[in-house]
């Protein structure tokens, strides 16, 4: 049946895309949930939560506030938050309970920034479409606020790239998502990872946006219509790149046509054309580079049964039992955790 | 703290809650399978719980769509996916549980009709529904008291014969053998009951047939009522607290009630407390303490106090809404978070605490670990004293500890914290 998961874990949602987008970059980040959305973010896809402190709440959202539709509530609270904290910014992220009742929080960014003088945003996010939606809307909206258009003016032709949608929940740990940084020379900004918000002022001088994962393509388009960047989309993986890990098994093997890479849609595709020849299925955002694109459990398992080989994350491989299984683990999916060691 | 309890500031969540979620705490009924229909975000945290602690196999996740709410077919594919599981599983679940969350409650679902639909053609299978609603933390209708209540008004109705049973409702593990009460209820014939025990659905059902119930956790207070109503089983609240008044009195009530004769209480008494009094003799940190340990850490505190340790700042969060302790003027979080320095001072009973505090040692104690009474307090002694002569971890200089754990003490580190930088909160 669409819809039923037996295996997978649901994948990482909007908000957690949208949070992953703003946690360096020195905001007040609001969920606006009753604790459990906050929770499911900070304890599983944001990776960098028990090292790196951020200003990430929870609005403490109460069943009769999201009956009542009192807005001021929320609104109340950021400006409070906000008088303690200093931040460059206030963002508010929604959740399932806020869309059944039409919260409108582009409404509420308004009235928050009219009372605090402070930059804010309204995300309708809603846990019902995956991280990659979330973190496009929110990379996209920082980039329009912050970066500014005279460095691209102003500044002389130079080798600066900015890396987009670059976002720990693409990848199994922080230190590989650096390592995917280090595959590039000269980045100006990775907005989402290791940028601060002086970099995404100066986005703009750059000679070239990359496009890293799906949550960057709004970007770069946009980027392109208005500040005359070009971009491309992709990540140079190499085989060198995975030694040590299970997927450089890949790269050794005779029929690469019989190699199915599952994962974020820009990135096992660049994995999918690293190996030569191998096919991609992109789980969150419908990439169109992608050979597939499902997100429904059972579609993924149907399509899987046409190859020998399955490169995923550990928490699709029960899916695969008859199958070479070679595990690429991504936050996205299993939020950190290695299935196949139980406590 | 930022805390939404007082003062409407926005809420600081800890990412740590003990490893015992709303569904790990239902899967407590032996034989029993979950289908969640929800937004996949909400059923992530259950299934990533459930890949962590080895469940996972016992979890079904119906994910709803934006179509699905605003078509409002999702009723019926519930009934539909249901259906799927039951037809598909190998070994058919003695209890269906249907689990929903927060929007559920907005939206208004008919479960009524979809569980007799399932159980019409299931009629071996108890379908019921339970609900993961945090949107209701601060009504009169509490996630963990309505997840008790809904959990035993399940049981199937019927007349059943009382055995010499005493039921604990409200713990999520049973208590340990060396307890008092465990001892007092199997030294006077009785057989303590605790459905987490048990692989047998049948022995979720002999709760209807218990002589007494234990309520052990103040939010199975709604339970244990409805549990009398139906079966006309009397019940005696005792909750895991550290007072050694209330720990007599606790004691002395159970005794009274199965009308069997009382241990000797000062012996079990002094007992625990030298053995508190020897850890804090070794004791050079100051304890801090927060209420992932225990929903009444002023209890505690004073408890350790009178022993002779050095207790310092209480750190609470959602025990006001567990009838706490609040003689505390400790409740909030310091102005500073740091990940990347260590206070070799200190030492934490609970998580949060531990986080917020840099301390060096960590007690993995949580509020419901499988100890209580005199026992309890004789765990937590020997707890202390194990973190304390333990060096390992120590020295790294890598951040504090509770980083590296989960507060459910019977699981392992997930990941290890690297140095970062410092906040200001």
């Amino acid at each position: 049946m669409k819809g039923l998961y037996r295996v997978m874990p649901p994948i990482a949602p909007d908000y957690g895309g949208a949070c992953e987008v703003l946690y360096e970059l020195g905001g007040l980040v609001l969920i606006h949930d009753a604790s459990g959305c906050t929770v499911n973010y900070v304890h599983f896809d944001e990776p960098r939560f028990g090292e790196m402190p951020s200003n990430v709440f929870c609005s403490g959202l109460t069943e009769i506030e999201a009956v009542m539709g009192d807005d001021e509530i929320v609104i109340g609270k950021a400006v409070k938050a906000a008088e303690m904290l200093k931040p460059a910014f206030i963002a508010f992220i929604g959740s399932s309970v806020p869309m059944v009742v039409g919260t409108d929080f582009k409404g509420i960014a308004r009235l928050c920034e009219d009372r605090t003088g402070v930059p804010c945003f309204g995300f309708d996010t809603n846990g019902l479409r995956y991280y990659t939606d979330g973190a496009s809307k929110a990379m996209l909206a920082v980039i329009k606020r912050f970066c500014e258009k005279r460095e691209a003016e102003t500044e002389e032709k130079n080798d600066a790239i900015n890396l987009l949608g670059l976002i720990p929940m693409n990848y199994g740990t922080l230190a590989e998502t650096a390592k995917v940084k280090a595959l590039f020379k000269n980045v100006r900004s990775s907005l989402g990872f290791d940028t601060v918000l002086s970099d995404v002022r100066k986005m703009a001088g750059a000679s070239k946006n990359v496009v890293v994962s799906a949550a960057g393509l709004a970007s770069a388009e946009y980027m392109k219509k208005e500040y005359g960047i070009p971009y491309e989309v992709g990540v140079p993986y190499t085989r060198e790149f995975f030694e040590g890990s299970e997927v450089c098994d890949a790269f050794a093997l005779d029929k690469k046509d019989r190699i199915l890479v599952i994962g974020e849609g820009v990135d096992a595709s660049s994995l999918a054309g690293a190996i030569g020849g191998a096919a991609s299925l992109d789980m969150f955002s419908k990439y169109p580079g992608a050979t597939y694109r499902t997100s429904d459990e059972a579609e993924i398992a149907e399509i899987g049964q046409g190859f020998d080989v399955i490169i995923a994350d550990p928490g699709l491989k029960e899916l695969f039992k008859q199958k070479t299984f070679l595990s690429r683990p991504t936050v996205s999916v299993s939020g950190g955790i290695d299935p196949n060691k139980k406590f | 703290m930022i805390s939404d309890n007082n003062g409407g500031l926005p809420r600081y969540c800890h990412p740590f809650h003990g490893g015992w979620d709303v569904a790990r705490m239902a899967l407590n009924i032996p034989e029993s399978k979950i289908l969640f229909v929800c937004p996949a975000s909400c059923a992530r945290i259950i299934s990533l719980n459930a890949l962590n602690y080895g469940y996972k196999d016992r979890i079904y996740v119906l994910s709803i769509t934006e179509e699905d709410i605003v078509a409002g077919d999702y009723e019926e594919k519930t009934v539909q996916a249901a259906l799927e599981v039951l037809a598909t599983e190998e070994v058919r679940p003695r209890a269906l549980i249907i689990y929903v969350s927060c929007i559920d409650a907005m939206l208004g679902n008919d479960h009524a009709f979809q569980t007799k639909r399932i159980m019409e053609r299931y009629p071996d299978v108890n379908c019921f529904v339970l609900r993961m609603c945090p949107i209701t933390r601060y009504s009169s209708d509490l996630p963990l008291v309505a997840l008790q209540y809904d959990m035993y008004s399940a049981l199937p109705e019927a007349t059943v014969p009382k055995e010499k049973i005493v039921a604990f409702i409200g713990s999520n593990l049973p208590l340990s053998d060396d307890n008092e009460l465990v001892r007092i209820i199997k030294e006077n014939g009785y057989t303590p009951l605790h459905i987490g025990q048990s692989s047998s659905y049948d022995d979720f059902l002999k709760v209807r047939a218990s002589a007494l119930n234990i309520c052990y956790m103040p939010f199975a207070k709604k339970a244990c009522d409805m549990l009398k109503a139906r079966y006309g089983t009397d019940y005696v609240p005792i909750a895991l607290k550290h007072d050694t008044d209330y720990i007599d009195s606790a004691i002395t009530m159970l005794c009274e009630k199965l009308s069997v004769p009382l241990p000797d209480l000062k012996k079990l008494r002094e007992e625990a407390l030298k053995e508190l009094s020897e850890a804090a003799a070794i004791c050079d940190k100051e304890v801090v303490i927060d209420t992932t340990a225990t929903l009444f850490p002023d209890e505690l505190r004073r408890l350790l106090d009178t022993a002779g340790f050095r207790t310092g700042r209480i750190y609470k969060d959602s025990a006001g809404a567990m009838e706490p302790d609040v003689d505390s003027g400790h409740i909030t979080m310091p102005g500073k978070r740091e990940y990347d320095t260590v206070d070799h001072d200190k030492i934490s009973i609970g998580l949060v605490s531990g986080c917020f505090e840099k301390a060096e040692k960590q007690v993995p104690l949580f509020y419901d670990n499988g100890h209580w009474g005199y026992d309890e307090l004789r765990f937590i002694a020997r707890t202390i004293k194990e973190r304390l002569l333990d060096v390992s971890g120590a020295t790294e200089g890598i951040g504090p500890e509770c980083l590296r754990h989960s507060n459910d003490s019977r699981s392992k580190p997930r990941r290890a914290p690297r140095c970062g930088a410092t906040e200001e909160i």
